[in-house]
């Protein structure tokens, strides 16, 4: 199954100028199998999510991005907004007593700054960063970094023996689908994609052109 | 006619390859306050802030100085950095601080800039400067298209 794990509509997040049905619609003409509305420190509510997939016949998952001090995290499982940025850690613990998933969103993006002196950052020092022992993936494969800011989220996966998703964090309709996760289990909803999430069985890739 | 003014002052040293700090000053006819913050790279994270008013006006103030920690793990080049420090340092404590502490921030990052584009030049590999902080502008993602001269759109 193709997820686009990482999608931002402008019902909660202030950012975003695309309409949820909208975005639905645009992921089923591009070919997804599915669609994770992460909004920035809040989460649909149970129900509207629930009539979204009725209405398109199509897979809807209700996520989050939270800010942490140490970077945002997509999280699946936990039904409550932020209002404070929180430590990573604390939002771990919160998530295993809600029995969700955690994923380090687009570790990299604008840290690839520096590339030619004593600033540079290597892929082993990127690696000892404390959010990574605190999340069940990380986002390899997003539409929002640089190439070589992705790269560098391979290598540290690759380092630490991490899985890799991909996500677009989509703002607008044409970046949805960016990147996307395919799994190879079938996924039916929020239950099935955690559970997936924490087999490990999938794959991050670039979808859309 | 002028009704208000407020100075800020930010130093920056790079007195270690890992390690940068910056001494702020933000003083106006109400508030005065001071702030010392250490940076280390690769990560460009905030490893230690320690801040102090100079004047104040409320004795609910001094109670945002340990707020001032909630910075600590934050990493300035992250887009969402200033949001952040917004949240963390000012909403939840001073807004002043929160002001100071992305000033001295962005004064590190220019520092940073600089300092690499001129060991560049000394082993004589430097882009045209402009080309090297056009480049800059766009992966730095806290700086993207921030600068009217050097953005995309700019000359």
């Amino acid at each position: 199954m193709i997820i686009d794990l990482h999608v931002h509509t402008k019902s909660l997040s202030a950012d975003s100028v695309l309409d949820a049905e909208d975005a639905i619609k645009e992921a089923k003409r591009i070919g997804l199998d599915g669609i994770c509305f992460t909004e920035h420190n809040k989460v649909w509510d149970v129900e509207e999510i629930r009539c979204l997939k009725r209405k398109w016949g199509f897979l809807v998952i209700n996520g989050i991005e939270v800010d942490t001090i140490e970077g945002h995290v997509l999280v699946f499982g936990l039904h409550r907004d932020f209002e404070k940025v929180i430590r990573v850690g604390k939002l771990r613990e919160m998530v295993n007593q809600a029995g969700g998933a955690m994923i380090a969103a687009h570790p990299f993006k604008g840290f690839r700054a520096f590339g030619f002196s004593e600033l540079s950052l290597s892929p082993e020092q990127a690696a000892r960063r404390p959010i990574f022992q605190s999340v069940d993936a990380l986002e390899g494969f997003s539409g929002k970094t640089i190439e070589k800011e992705s790269l560098l989220a391979q290598e540290v996966a690759r380092i630490l023996g991490m899985n890799m998703t991909g996500g677009s964090d989509s703002h607008s309709l044409e970046e949805i689908g960016k990147c996307v996760t395919i799994f190879e289990g079938n996924i039916k909803d929020e239950a099935g994609l955690i559970e997936e999430l924490k087999r490990g069985k999938f794959r991050a890739s670039y979808f859309r052109k | 006619m002028l009704s208000f003014a407020r100075n800020k002052i930010v130093g920056v040293e790079h007195p270690e390859e890992n390690v940068f700090l910056a001494h702020g000053v933000l003083e106006d006819y109400i508030y005065a306050l001071e702030l010392d913050v250490e940076v280390k790279v690769p990560n460009f994270e905030i490893t230690g802030i320690q801040g102090k008013y100079r004047r104040y006006t409320t004795p609910e103030c001094p109670k945002a100085i340990v707020k001032l920690q909630n910075a600590v793990g934050l990493r300035i080049l992250e887009g969402e950095f200033g949001r952040k420090v917004r949240r963390v340092v000012g909403k939840e404590g001073c807004t002043h601080f929160a002001n100071l502490l992305i000033e001295c921030c962005d004064g590190i990052i220019q520092a940073a800039i600089y300092g690499e584009w001129q060991a560049l030049k000394e082993k004589g590999i430097a882009p045209a400067k402009e080309e090297y902080l056009k480049g800059k502008l766009q992966d730095i993602a806290g700086l993207k298209d921030s600068c009217m001269v050097y953005s995309r759109w700019g000359k």
